[in-house]
């Protein structure tokens, strides 16, 4: 590929787009290089689909040093800026504790426990959205709320 | 509602930045709801990185998001003529 140039070595996380939400798996140690190219890659996959939402889930990570996590909050905000957030996720209490006592801001921060909840509140908050937008019958509220129910409990079913 | 499109900027830089961001806040105090679209990665990445402080102002990638946003708060809703 010839537009990674030199940083053709970097590990890369995999982001995939699901049910209108980006899921960003983390599953390599963060460094700098290794942010950087995520910071773009993200960016690029916020441009070119049109999810509200960006799920970042740290599971694969042991440990973070609060520079990552001040380089991985920017991210964060770019994305805002771009009108999508993002919502932490997976994060291992290893890694909790030490940002605990790094002492470093979570203000403005959405975590969620695991990747499953962090999806839970995504269509929580599609069903709160779209009343208003596509109809005003409640007959019709019932009935979308029941649909996005289902799917749900499909998509989270692995069987 | 106000939409300021700026999908065709390429780079911005502070004093760009923060006269877009006065502009916001100042249609806000007339009243106005104030959304800036086109936001591209490379200006979310300038602005963030020049730590532009852009308070509550609302941002979005794409005209249509914005588009959305604005319908939403006006009750307006786009359907089939018939």
């Amino acid at each position: 590929m010839k537009d990674l140039g030199d940083r053709s070595d970097v590990a890369r996380i995999a982001i995939q787009p699901y049910r209108g939400a980006l899921i960003a798996s983390i599953q390599v140690d963060l460094d700098e290089r290794v942010l950087r190219q995520f910071q773009s890659d993200l960016l690029e996959c916020v441009r070119s689909s049109d999810a509200d939402v960006a799920i970042i889930d740290l599971s694969g990570v042991g440990v973070i040093d609060g520079e990552d996590f001040t380089a991985l909050r920017r991210v964060i905000e770019m994305t805002a800026l771009m009108g999508t957030k993002s919502i932490l996720c997976g994060m291992q209490p290893g890694v909790a504790a030490s940002l605990v006592d790094l002492d470093v801001s979570l203000v403005g921060l959405q975590i969620s426990r695991s990747l499953d909840s962090a999806l839970a509140q995504v269509a929580a908050a599609d069903t709160q959205e779209e009343p208003i937008v596509e109809s005003e019958d409640p007959q019709d509220l019932e009935d979308q709320e029941i649909v996005h129910g289902l799917e749900r409990d499909e998509a989270l079913d692995p069987g | 509602v106000i939409i300021m499109d700026i999908s065709g900027v390429a780079v911005v830089d502070t004093a760009v930045a923060n006269h877009l961001i006065k502009i916001t806040k100042a249609t806000k105090l007339m009243g106005c709801d104030c959304t800036i679209s086109g936001v591209s990665p490379a200006i979310a990445q300038t602005m963030v990185e020049l730590g532009i402080e852009v308070g509550d102002v609302q941002t979005t990638a794409t005209l249509k998001d914005a588009l959305v946003d604005a319908f939403r708060t006006t009750g307006a809703e786009i359907r089939d003529a018939k």
